[in-house]
Parts: structure tokens; C-alpha cells; sequence
């Protein structure tokens, strides 16, 4: 069973990624914050973590992801925002195994898109 | 006609001076009736002024100091190198007025302050002069003429083709000459620099592009400058005489109101009116002020005024293209905030499709259901707020607790604020009742919160404080953080405006809770404070509130 650490300061949202991953198939947690995701990071050990791009006002995705990846390199990162924009993408092609996705997006994309980036990791 | 009959007074007036002084002569040559005469004819030679007159001068002083030839003439640089005549007697003519240069003249020592009497053999002091060997001139005496300061605006001589010999009563003569002279040139260069003066200004009034007008007391047109003119499809001539209701008919009113403003008060009036010009309304904005004569009395006013129609159309289409900007921004706004729930609908919809039937997911199923209603209930917030912002009208009141809808913002905002460490302290517990929209307050509270979180340190502390007095409650909502600069100040209730573009915020929140307290008769300031920012709110208490 392939490990989702959820990332996301929007109750609403992280509840509902959380609990449509956990229902089809994926074991989840979740984080509200960029340092509650590192603590649950290290004992949890996610294949893959969902990341908010804008987490709060003043964080972003990337720094969260590069953070993580301090201490699971291999982890796979699916960004999601509610924006538009090319500077997003630019960001993201730097980043190895990670991939962009707009709200609103179909949710069973989100379920494929870590598939394969967990299955290319391997 | 009035400024002839003063010039004539005046001439009158020199004229009777002169007189004064021939008298005071004769008495000081009294020894002498022929040397009377003489002054006399000074006196009585010259009374014209204007074009006739340096001839008059120079022949009567010829013929009177019995001497062949006479001159007066102006100076045409400083220090003088060369001189043109006034007028130039040739014994039986006048020449032209010719120019020369002084310089190796007997003209030369004249402005030097030197000798320039030269009682005999003057063609041999100035040999090679082709003008004084044609006039077979023997004999030279000439005066400077200055104005007041001492400069010299030209002079005046005479020569004879014999010996001169000037006698105690010819050389007082030569000089009343010379004083008629110099005062004559004055008069004409001041003459000349009036017109000049008034020539520029008519310049500048007919070059303006604005209009420029004069109106006496009842209203009548004095000067309209040639914008003006064209501004009515008229030439100023046809504009000189009228009064606005000859021009304007009913809509004059307003402009007659205005002037008589100005000349009660005495003092400037700035305007707008719109009139009717060829069939379409003109809008004009006017400064009118009061016109004074010499004595400082009001006997008019001046109107300069402008065209404002076309540069108030382009204002209005820059307007309405900058609100259609604002509505772009706002609908990238509201598309973001709206993404959130919507996904979270999305996800839990499927997710719930997903287990329903499914057995040991009857918890899940429940949660993703109510999580779609509270995504769709926050979906209809945003939508309300924003059309709060876009209509700002006002929506139903009823009694709400103030303290409640406070303590209601806190909790809803606790949950971020911890995430970062942050403590949102409530204090002051009374019961304070308002008339307001409990939801729209709310709103406008969480909206405050939120950006004191954003701008709190980690593991900060948001004091939220409430006290009330016997009119109004009052709200103080008080971080720890950044804080703001002056211009930040200036523009935080500004729609769209954020202090951190591109992470995020829409730059609504805090112009959505403006709106909402201004409309509920309360009002929000924001203060910078030691180390942080406090803002404010203010609302009327139920009792004192107006109904």
C-alpha cells in the first residue's frame, strides 16, 4: 500500500484528499503546515506527499517539498494550486519527480499522477 | 478720445512750465527785449507734439539762434556709437533723417562730456567729413539730452557755415531747446514700451488656448479673447457688448449667480457649467475673480475658463476601463477562492461514490458528505461576500451580540493560527448589543484576524481586545508582527491591494471588512503600535444606534 502525506492549511481540502485516498486504496495522513509535515514525515515515511503551492501567505510548495526531501530523497511531490501560473511550472521542472496540478482537477488524476511518479521512482 | 484730451492737458502743462522759465529768464536777462523774444519763440515754436514736432523744434531753434542748420536726434545703442534724426534743418529744408556713426565726429564729444562748441574752423578739426564740407559748416555747438538716470537718449546741435559767436541769452536758449527735446523723446519711448507692453499682452491673450474674458458689473462682455470667441462660433467683436443671456438665453442664470458671488464677496470662484453650444452640452470649468480699477474697487470680473467636455469623457472611459481591470482582478480572485471548496466537493463527491457501498467506509462516507456541505456552504460565503463588496448594500439587521460574533471570529480563526504557533487571546466579556448582520461582522472579524496571523511572527500572540462605552463598542484587534509602513497604511482597505502580491491573498479581505463596517455606521482605523499594528473597529450600540 502506497504511503500519501497529505499537505494542505485549507481544513476542507486535506480532509477531502485525505479521505479520497484513503479510499481508493492509499494509506494517508495529513499535515496542516510545513513543520507539521516534517514531523509526520519522519515517522510516517511517505512514497509520495500531495503539497499545497501556497501553503498559508507565505510559504510555498517547493520550500515544503525541498524540506521533506531533506530526509526522503526519493519522495515523489504532487503540487496543487488554485492558480494559474507559468513561474509554478518553471519552479517545478527543477524539481525531479514532481508534477503540477490546477484546481479544479478530475481526482482520480491525483491518484494516477503519484502512481506513476512513485512507480518511476523504482 | 480720453487719452488725447490728457495728452493735451499735459502738453498745456509743459507748455505753462516753459513759459515759467522763459519769465524767469527775461528776468535774468532783463538788460536784453531782443533776448526776451527769443525765449518767447521758444516757447510759442513748439507746441506740437507727434510727428511735426522735431521738425518745429530744430527750424525755430535755427531761427532763433540765427544759425544755418538744426538737429535733434535719438540714440540708437548705449554707450552711443550711433544716432539717427529726428529732424535735421538744412537753413531752407529738411533732410532725411539720416543715421550716422559719432565716432571722429564734433558729435563725439557730446557723449564724452567734452567740449562740443566749436565757435570756428571746424572743417579743419574734422578734415575728410564729406556731410560738413557740403553744408560748408564753419562752426558747431551741440547738448547730450538724458532722461532721469543720466543716459543719454540723444542730442541736439546746431552749425553755421559762418563763425559762431553764442552770447550770454543763446546758450540758456539751446538748452530750453534741449530739455523740450529730451522730454519729448521720453514721452515717445515710454510711449512705445505702453504700446509694446500692451502689445504682448494682447499676444499672450490671444495665443492662449483657454478663454480669457472680461464682464462688468451687469454682466456685459468687455474683452474676449479670440478662444473664447471661437468657443461660442463667434469673433470677439460680436462677443464685446453682449451679456450672458444675450448669449446663453435661459441656461445664463447659473453664470449670473456666479458673478454676482465674485463681486460681493471679492474673491475668487472656481466652477463648473455646462451650456449649450452648437446643440451639445459643453462643460466649462471657470475661475472667475473680481476685476479692480486703479482704485482697487470691483468693476467687473475676469473669467479664464476651459473646455473640460472631451478631457471629462476620456476621465470617464479611463474610469470605467480601470473598472473593468478591477473586475478582471476580482474575478481571478474569486475564481481561486472558489477553487478550494470546489475541489474539496470534487474529492469528497468521489470519494463517497466510491465506498457507498461499500461496508466498514460508512464513516468515511459520512465525513466526505458533510465535507461537501461545508465546501458548498463556504462556496455561498465567498460568493456572498463579494457580492457584498460589489453591491455594498446594505442587507438585513437584526440584535447580534457583538462579544459573541468576536469569540465566533477567534474560533474560526484558531485553528490557522495554531498551526504557526499563535496564541489569539479574547478579553473583555460584557455583552454588547448592536444592530448588525452577524454573519457579514463575522466576517469582517475573521477577515482582521487572518491578517494579523499572516503578519505575526511564529509562536506569536493576537490580543483581541473589547470594551464599550455609553455609545459604541469598540473592537481592538492587536498583533505582534511586521507592522506597516505609511504607504502600506495609506492603501490597505484598497480592493486588491496586498502586502504580499503573488502568495496568495486576494487583496479583498480587508476592503470586503471596510465595506462591511462602514455600512453597518461603524467605522475601522488601523494604528501602528509598538512593534505591530492595532486595528480598530467601531460600532454604535444598539441604544444609540439610529433605527
Amino acid at each position: 500500500m502506497l504511503k500519501v502525506l497529505v499537505v494542505d492549511d485549507d481544513p476542507l481540502v486535506r480532509d477531502a484528499l485525505d479521505g479520497f485516498l484513503s479510499a481508493f486504496g492509499f494509506e494517508t495522513e495529513s499535515a496542516a503546515s510545513s513543520a507539521e509535515a516534517l514531523r509526520t514525515a519522519g515517522t510516517f515515511e511517505p512514497d509520495a506527499a500531495v503539497v499545497d503551492w501556497m501553503l498559508g501567505e507565505s510559504t510555498y510548495g517547493s520550500h515544503v517539498a525541498e524540506t521533506l526531501r531533506s530526509q526522503l530523497p526519493d519522495l515523489a511531490v504532487i503540487f496543487v494550486s488554485g492558480y494559474h501560473a507559468d513561474g509554478m511550472s518553471v519552479e517545478i521542472g527543477k524539481l525531479k519527480r514532481a508534477r503540477f496540478l490546477s484546481k479544479p482537477f478530475k481526482p482520480i488524476t491525483l491518484a494516477k499522477t503519484i502512481e506513476s511518479l512513485v512507480s518511476e521512482k523504482r | 478720445m480720453i487719452e488725447r484730451e490728457e495728452e493735451q492737458a499735459t502738453e498745456a502743462c509743459e507748455i505753462e512750465a516753459l513759459r515759467a522759465r522763459v519769465r524767469e529768464l527775461e528776468n535774468l536777462t532783463k538788460e536784453s527785449g531782443k533776448d526776451a523774444k527769443i525765449l518767447w519763440s521758444i516757447a510759442e515754436a513748439t507746441p506740437a507734439a507727434g510727428a511735426g514736432f522735431f521738425p518745429a523744434l530744430a527750424k525755430s531753434l535755427a531761427n532763433t539762434l540765427n544759425v544755418r542748420y538744426a538737429f535733434v536726434t535719438e540714440c540708437l545703442d548705449q554707450p552711443v556709437t550711433q544716432v539717427r534724426a529726428l529732424a535735421f534743418w538744412m537753413g531752407d529744408r529738411f533732410v532725411d533723417n539720416r543715421e550716422w556713426t559719432v565716432q571722429e565726429t564734433p558729435c563725439e564729444n557730446v557723449f564724452l562730456g567734452k567740449n562740443c562748441f566749436h565757435p570756428k574752423n571746424l572743417r579743419r578739426l574734422f578734415p575728410d567729413h564729406p556731410a560738413l564740407e557740403a553744408m560748408g559748416a564753419e562752426s558747431y555747438c551741440a547738448l547730450a539730452l538724458r532722461d532721469h538716470t543720466g543716459e543719454a537718449v540723444g542730442h541736439l546741435g546746431i552749425l553755421h557755415d559762418q563763425e559762431m559767436a553764442l552770447d550770454h541769452s543763446q546758450e540758456p536758449a539751446l538748452r530750453i531747446f534741449a530739455a523740450r527735446a529730451a522730454s519729448e523723446i521720453i514721452r515717445m519711448r515710454s510711449e512705445d514700451a505702453t504700446r509694446e507692453s500692451l502689445n504682448t499682452l494682447r499676444t499672450i491673450i490671444d495665443g492662449a488656448t483657454e478663454v480669457i474674458y472680461l464682464q462688468d458689473l451687469e454682466g456685459v462682455y468687455r474683452l474676449i479673447n479670440k478662444a473664447g470667441a471661437a468657443s461660442l462660433g463667434r469673433t470677439p467683436d460680436e462677443v464685446v457688448g453682449k451679456s450672458d443671456e444675450d448669449l446663453f438665453g435661459s441656461e445664463a442664470e447659473s453664470l449670473r449667480v456666479e458673478n454676482e458671488t465674485v463681486i460681493t464677496t471679492e474673491k475668487p470662484l472656481v466652477g463648473e457649467q455646462t451650456v449649450t453650444l452648437g446643440g451639445s452640452p459643453h462643460v466649462f470649468r471657470t475661475t472667475k475673480s473680481p476685476h479692480r480699477d486703479a482704485d482697487g474697487r470691483v468693476v467687473g470680473v475676469i473669467g479664464i475658463c476651459r473646455d473640460v467636455t472631451e478631457s471629462l469623457a476620456a476621465e470617464e472611459k479611463l474610469r470605467n476601463a480601470e473598472r473593468l481591470a478591477s473586475v478582471g482582478t476580482l474575478a481571478a480572485g474569486i475564481a481561486h477562492e472558489i477553487n478550494n471548496p470546489l475541489s474539496a466537493i470534487l474529492f469528497s463527491a468521489d470519494t463517497a461514490l466510491h465506498v457507498k457501498d461499500t461496508p466498514g467506509h460508512e464513516e468515511l462516507l459520512e465525513k466526505s458528505l458533510e465535507n461537501i456541505s461545508r465546501a458548498a456552504e463556504r462556496a455561498g460565503r465567498i460568493v456572498k461576500s463579494v457580492l457584498t463588496f460589489a453591491g455594498q448594500q446594505e442587507s438585513p439587521r437584526e440584535r447580534a451580540d457583538l462579544h459573541a460574533i468576536a469569540r465566533r471570529a477567534c474560533d474560526l480563526t484558531r485553528h490557522v493560527a495554531e498551526t504557526r504557533g499563535i496564541n489569539i487571546d479574547l478579553d473583555g466579556g460584557d455583552e454588547m448589543p448592536v444592530r448588525a448582520n452577524p454573519l457579514e461582522i463575522e466576517q469582517a472579524f475573521v477577515n482582521i484576524i487572518n491578517n494579523a496571523i499572516e503578519a505575526s511572527n511564529d509562536d506569536g500572540t493576537i490580543a483581541v481586545e473589547l470594551e464599550k462605552n455609553a455609545q459604541s463598542a469598540r473592537v481592538r484587534v492587536r498583533d505582534y508582527g511586521c507592522g506597516l509602513t505609511e504607504e502600506q497604511k495609506s492603501r490597505i482597505f484598497d480592493p486588491f491591494y496586498t502586502t504580499r502580491p503573488g502568495m496568495g491573498g486576494t487583496g479583498l479581505g480587508l476592503s470586503i471588512t471596510h465595506g462591511i463596517i462602514t455600512l453597518h455606521g461603524g467605522s475601522i482605523e488601523i494604528v501602528s503600535e509598538d512593534g505591530g499594528t492595532a486595528v480598530i473597529v467601531e460600532l454604535p450600540l444598539e441604544e444609540a444606534a439610529p433605527c
